[in-house]
């Protein structure tokens, strides 16, 4: 009987397919103040090495002489849209975090949250709630970590300043009212490999014992302010102490946590085991759990430990697979699906449709920057969307801005132009999976 | 080209229990009994009179066990069996030879727990570090097995000649203290396989992992007397066997000075080398820091900078050179010295007393040479040399020069990045270098203009792997051929030419 329902589904996949692409091709591409930049580095590939070459070096470009030097060696050609006198802040105490700023800025909010409003106002996106993404920047030493520990609790106390701005977007749609994320709950994404700068996996219990004594703090300041946490980890080979973290963490008993929440990459191998874990976690203590599905394309290959499917194929029917699994435990897990491919998004709306599931019942994550498009059009389409805003600072922005440019102007990436309707039918095609099953 | 062994994974509980169970199991059986090292020549224990003591690196006068060290009698009697054993080795059958190794590399496998305990005992490495090193033997043996298919018997080039690999004959295999596991199981490896009687002579400092190695071999099904074990000093020892007619090659791998030293004595045999040098890091202004400085921690203090593949130079782009150094010091001062078996513990002691009183007088002694802007906190229960870092460092001080195997590293700063690659150029060592760049340009004006046998780029110098890393040194760092390589497998044999008329 399940499987006749999957396959009935097919069909509603596919007009699912056409229909959003209708809607993707009636609809101006809105990119923001980004546009110029995205559309040179999209039809030009020469522009677009010169373009990321000078991003790469520009936070160490110390003074405006290197700056003006740099930018006539990559941009001389390019300089209606990206000019050095943007760029340059010449009596500015820190030209290069300024340069930084301005640049990044096209594309997301840098530094703190206190510049979330300010950046929201202007920009066109709609969405249904916000997830502010706390990437740990190079944490190289404990001095690192605590102080990503203050940052993600400073990002909490800032959280009630945009939440009470009546002039930003957040939709208050009735749908939202009796959503199960509750309503204009803001998320905050935690990596917990910034928490500790020194996660070793022999040392085991140490390990767990200091990550999860500073996410309690996090946590604590969360409660204050109602912010939803997910955790998450920058190697997936660091799961078990995510975990282990996770479990230690979010089910104290004297903790009224609503929403725990957990990131899980659909190219780990061992995913569906962690989610069977966390399912039965989740009957055990009675308490509802957030697992936030994810394709990390970051690990490309296997390493000494980590047991990854690599073909972009497998990793799109595993999350097709583990979506069906989780929308299947809908009753004690809450889903959120984070990925840009159509065919996944529509394998999920129409799973949960067949599954008798309403709108409120799960949520699209979508980073801000990449597909800012889907993100209006899923929004227009009733379905729960939630932006993710990245907060970060400094050298790390570069690496940040060049994985979302790169993304972003790579047609067979977001796959959005040129399709007919047979180039549809082909996207929307069954992803097959070639990988090993049981790992 | 073969199956790559994976390192373990320590999030699993049943993995992290297995070790502990190994290192209390190791520890109770140093407590109860004597352990003694003996040479083992044709399957018999030979005592000595000669005995010298093995302490423990981690516990100051703690006795790990009694070295018997073989003398001259031992080693003329030792060369004499491995001659005649060589005779019907030879002609042994590939496949049982093969039948052979894999039965080592099995052992190995399940032996994992307890060996990565005794390495990390004996030798002072970390758990992790020595569970990489039990893992780097293992893909050794499996490499070389299947070099073995692709390069035994013997090659055709036309129909008229063919070239045929012949087993050399007793091969003296003599070993550093670094990696005192893995190095002899890929020299000792490569020589079975080919066909020859090995003489192993470790380091006096490897000799309890000796010990174990050997007989992991007999277990296997090496015939005693084609395998031999003779731990003593390379005065007699060493010197012995690399002027003893009866032995057809030496492989070494060790430092550089005795290195050449051999080579200077050696007249009519054959020798491969494997030596060390004195290693550069260049970090440019294109840097990314996170992965610069895990790589100068990874290739500067690990297993405390005794490594030949360890990095003692560090030099740095002028325009970030404060923001980088302060960075490094401060994840530096994160690292913890201590019990090397202990969880938790980053880097572990020196090998034994001679090198760390050595080492413990060179600090005082460099602090002449540059000025030190950091030391680390060590306790005094074991022999724990402190992190040293120093700057403005005099280029043409030893400090900056020498090969000293210790976790000292010596800062510089350069204009440019070519100025970096020309002050590498200066050393008479060219193992290897490592550079942290984003720079394309830099990294082929690197590999272009560095006078080094290896180059690693946004990694640690350290991070070798089998068949992907393959290292070769220059100048004083002389390798023969790249270690685990179809090339460096070949030098166990003789080449010979079969030419006939049509």
């Amino acid at each position: 009987m399940k499987n006749e329902l999957i396959k009935g589904i097919d069909a509603q996949i596919e007009d699912f397919g056409v229909k959003f692409f209708q809607v993707l091709n009636s609809e101006k591409l809105n990119l923001g103040s980004s546009s110029k930049i995205i559309e040179l580095i999209t039809n030009d590939p020469k522009a677009k090495k010169k373009v990321f070459k000078f991003i790469s070096v520009l936070s160490n470009l110390e003074t405006d002489t290197l700056l003006s030097e740099f930018h006539s060696r990559y941009l001389s050609e390019y300089k209606t849209v990206i000019s050095a006198s943007k760029l340059s802040i010449p009596f500015g105490k820190n030209p290069i975090k300024k340069s930084f700023d301005e640049l990044a800025g096209n594309f997301f909010p840098v530094s703190n949250t206190k510049k979330i409003s300010k950046f929201l106002k202007k920009d066109s996106v709609n969405y249904s709630s916000l997830n502010l993404n706390l990437i740990p920047e190079n944490i190289i030493s404990e001095k690192d970590s605590i102080a990503y520990v203050d940052k993600v609790i400073e990002s909490i106390k800032n959280v009630k300043d945009f939440k009470s701005d009546k002039n930003l977007k957040i939709k208050k749609k009735s749908l939202i009212k009796d959503h199960k994320a509750g309503e204009l709950t803001v998320n905050l994404t935690v990596n917990i490999c910034g928490l500790y700068s020194k996660i070793n996996q022999l040392d085991f219990d140490n390990s767990v014992n200091i990550i999860s004594g500073r996410l309690e703090k996090i946590l604590e300041s969360a409660l204050k302010e109602d912010v939803n946490i997910t955790v998450t980890v920058c190697e997936v080979l660091d799961s078990n102490i995510l975990l282990e973290v996770f479990k230690k963490v979010f089910f104290k008993s004297e903790l009224d946590y609503k929403l725990p929440g957990i990131e899980l990459s659909s190219n780990l191998k061992i995913a569906k085991k962690e989610i069977e874990k966390l399912i039965a976690l989740s009957k055990e203590k009675q308490q509802q759990i957030s697992i936030r599905l994810i394709k990390d394309y970051k690990n490309r290959n296997e390493s000494d430990k980590l047991k990854l499917y690599t073909e972009k194929e497998d990793i799109d029917a595993n999350f097709e697979k583990l979506s069906k699994y989780i929308l299947d435990n809908s009753n004690v897990i809450y889903p959120v699906f984070s990925c840009l491919d159509i065919r996944n998004l529509a394998f999920v709306i129409n799973y949960a449709i067949t599954k008798g599931l309403s709108l409120k019942d799960y949520e699209f994550f979508f980073k801000y920057g990449e597909v800012n498009h889907f993100v209006n059009i899923f929004d227009s389409l009733g379905y729960f969307t939630r932006l993710s805003l990245p907060i970060l600072d400094g050298f790390f922005t570069t690496k940040y801005l060049i994985n979302v440019l790169n993304k972003i102007s790579l047609n067979k990436f977001t796959r959005t132009d040129y399709f007919d309707e047979s180039q549809i039918k082909e996207l929307m095609k069954k992803p097959l999976f070639n990988g090993e099953i049981n790992v | 080209m073969f199956d790559k062994v994976k390192c373990l994974d320590f999030s699993l509980e049943s993995n992290r229990e297995r070790l502990f169970g190994s290192i209390a199991k190791l520890e109770k059986s140093f407590l109860k009994k004597e352990i003694n090292v003996y040479p083992l020549i044709n399957g018999k224990r030979f005592k000595s009179k000669n005995i010298i003591k093995y302490y423990s690196p981690n516990r100051k006068n703690e006795l790990l066990a009694n070295i018997h060290l073989a003398s001259e009698k031992h080693a003329k009697f030792c060369t004499q069996v491995a001659k005649k054993s060589f005779k019907s080795f030879k002609n042994t059958s590939i496949n049982d030879r093969i039948q052979i190794l894999n039965k080592v590399s099995e052992l190995i496998s399940q032996n994992r727990f307890d060996l990565i305990a005794l390495l990390s005992f004996s030798s002072g490495k970390t758990l992790l570090q020595a569970d990489k090193e039990i893992n780097d033997s293992i893909d050794f043996i499996r490499y070389y097995l299947s070099v073995l298919k692709l390069e035994t018997g013997s090659k055709t080039i036309d129909e008229k000649t063919k070239i045929v690999l012949k087993p050399i004959g007793v091969v003296a295999t003599i070993s550093s203290y670094d990696n005192s596991f893995s190095k002899p199981i890929g020299m000792i490896t490569s020589s079975l396989l080919s066909g020859n009687a090995v003489i192993f002579k470790p380091s006096t400092k490897a000799t309890l992992v000796g010990q174990y190695l050997v007989n992991l071999f007999y277990k296997s099904g090496v015939p005693k007397d084609v395998l031999s074990f003779l731990p003593g000093t390379g005065a007699e020892i060493g010197d012995f066997l690399v002027l003893n007619e009866d032995v057809n090659l030496i492989s070494f791998a060790g430092s550089s000075f005795t290195g050449l030293k051999i080579k200077q004595k050696l007249s009519n045999k054959k020798l491969i080398t494997d030596l060390s040098g004195n290693n550069f890091l260049i970090v440019d202004q294109t840097a990314d820091f996170k992965t610069a400085i895990n790589s100068i921690i990874d290739s500067a203090f690990n297993h405390s900078g005794q490594k030949a593949s360890s990095i003692n130079n560090l030099i740095i782009h002028h325009r970030i050179y404060d923001k980088f150094l302060s960075k490094l010091i401060e994840a530096v001062s994160d690292l913890k010295t201590g019990v090397s078996f202990k969880v938790g513990t980053d880097v572990g002691p020196v090998i034994d007393s001679k090198v760390y009183n050595d080492l413990l007088s060179k600090i005082d002694q460099f602090s002449s040479m540059g000025k030190i802007i950091y030391k680390s906190e060590v306790p005094e229960t074991g022999l724990f040399v402190p992190i040293a870092i120093f700057e403005n460092v005099n280029l043409k001080s030893d400090l900056w020069n020498l090969d000293f195997g210790a976790p000292f590293l010596a800062v510089t700063k350069v204009k440019d990045f070519n100025s970096a690659v020309s002050i590498v150029n200066d050393s008479k060592y060219g193992l290897l270098s490592a550079i942290m760049t984003e720079s394309i340009k830099n990294i082929n004006y690197a590999a272009n203009n560095l006078d080094v046998g290896n180059l690693f780029i946004n990694k640690s110098s350290n991070s070798f792997q089998v068949s992907v890393d393959c290292l070769a040194g220059l100048k004083q760092s002389e390798m023969s051929a790249r270690l685990g390589t179809v090339e460096y497998f070949k030098l166990y044999s003789n080449q010979i030419l079969v030419s006939k008329e049509s």
